[in-house]
């Protein structure tokens, strides 16, 4: 019984998608954050989105239910 | 009645064996399931093992073993999943620019799957990220995303080793249930209790212009009848009013009617699967349109029948 709730309680956090920072670089297609992953641009947001180059490597916080991301700020 | 499977490399046609066999098909919930026992004593069946069914040379099911045990009495029970059950596994996906065609053509060449119709569904899904969630979920979200912006639903289902996509519309059967014709019991409700609204409210919330704005429609028939049941929604994309309000009449006309349950225990038809429309007629209850098949459990031996679950 425990144990199917430890479970639960996990997936239902895993699919809710919390905010949380995340590192990324910029490429042609959007911001990648990993091997599989690459934003779209359409879903970065923030005023330092018009000024990022491809390559640039950058912190973003992803909003609660990962459907926004905000870039906070252009690491190098 | 065509009963196959392989066990190694060998073919057995086993439908002299079988004692129970039953297949129950669930629209839009999973993949279709095929539950079968028979008795031997040497056959060893395997888990991933290829299970063909037919019935009176209609194709009913192809799929692969899942779980089988058996007991003292060598009775074997096994279950066994079409392609879709694959289809549960978790994964990363962006869409952009995909309908719910496009996205179930990459997940069918993702996991190598084999493909039949793939109806194109015509509504380019909203740019998101779909992390860490199961294929099969990000493809009912697409389902019913279509359905609240377009009005068509589609089904998404395996049928005899070909995952299909189809509208509701093309699989209306041209059968009738009802109190002269195959059904021998049933069970019916109303209900208002779930999915039911009368009115329905979004509020656009619009960061550029820092405004926002409140779009209702309603049925004032429906509330003097049934009290005011309202829908709430905020929409903070970049919809504007006149969207937004035709978002609203549409569900409004999708949530204004009550919910019908009918379970109908039947004469087997072997056409009728998840999806599918007959036309029902039963007098006591006042019936007498099309309906579509939630659930179906088709059960073959010894006789077939099956029991149906509908919503109206």
């Amino acid at each position: 019984m425990i144990t199917e709730i430890k479970t639960i309680v996990q997936n239902y956090l895993n699919n809710s998608m919390l905010c949380c920072l995340m590192i990324g670089t910029v490429t042609v297609d959007g911001i990648q954050v990993s091997e599989k992953l690459t934003i779209p641009l359409d879903l970065v947001v923030g005023n330092r989105k018009a000024s990022l180059v491809i390559g640039d490597k950058v912190r973003m916080l992803r909003d609660h239910g990962g459907q926004q991301y905000y870039i906070l700020e252009v690491i190098s | 009645m065509e009963f196959i499977i392989t066990v190694g490399d060998n073919l057995y046609e086993i439908s002299e064996l079988v004692t129970k066999v039953s297949f129950t098909d669930r629209l839009n919930d999973g993949c279709s399931k095929l539950e079968f026992s028979f008795i031997d004593d040497d056959l060893n069946i395997g888990n991933g093992g290829v299970v063909r069914f037919k019935y009176d040379d209609i194709n009913i099911f192809y799929g692969y073993v899942f779980k089988h045990g058996g007991n003292k009495k060598k009775e074997i029970s096994v279950t066994a999943y079409d392609q879709l059950r694959y289809c549960k596994a978790k994964d990363v996906v962006v869409t952009k620019n995909d309908t719910v065609t496009s996205l179930t053509k990459r997940m069918c060449t993702y996991f190598g799957l084999k493909y039949g119709v793939l109806t194109d569904t015509g509504y380019i899904l909203p740019t998101s990220v779909q992390d860490n969630k199961t294929w099969i979920d990000i493809i009912y979200t697409g389902i019913s995303d279509t359905l609240v912006n377009t009005g068509k639903k589609f089904a998404l289902r395996d049928e005899f080793g070909a995952i299909t996509l189809r509208e509701l519309e093309v699989l209306q059967l041209d059968l009738i249930l009802g109190d002269e014709s195959l059904v021998y019991d049933y069970n019916y409700s109303h209900s208002i209790d779930e999915d039911f609204y009368n009115q329905i409210k979004l509020y656009i919330k619009d960061e550029k212009a820092q405004t926002s704005k409140v779009i209702a429609s309603k049925d004032e028939n429906s509330i003097k009848k049934y009290g005011m049941l309202q829908y709430f929604e905020v929409i903070d994309k970049d919809s504007n009013a006149a969207q937004a309000k035709s978002k609203a009449d549409m569900l409004l006309s999708l949530y204004n009617r009550e919910t019908e349950t009918l379970t109908l225990e039947c004469l087997g038809d072997t056409r009728v699967r998840a999806g599918s429309s007959f036309y029902g007629l039963i007098e006591d209850i006042d019936l007498n349109r099309r309906l579509i098949v939630k659930e179906v459990t088709h059960n073959f031996v010894p006789t077939h029948t099956m029991s149906l679950e509908v919503s109206i």
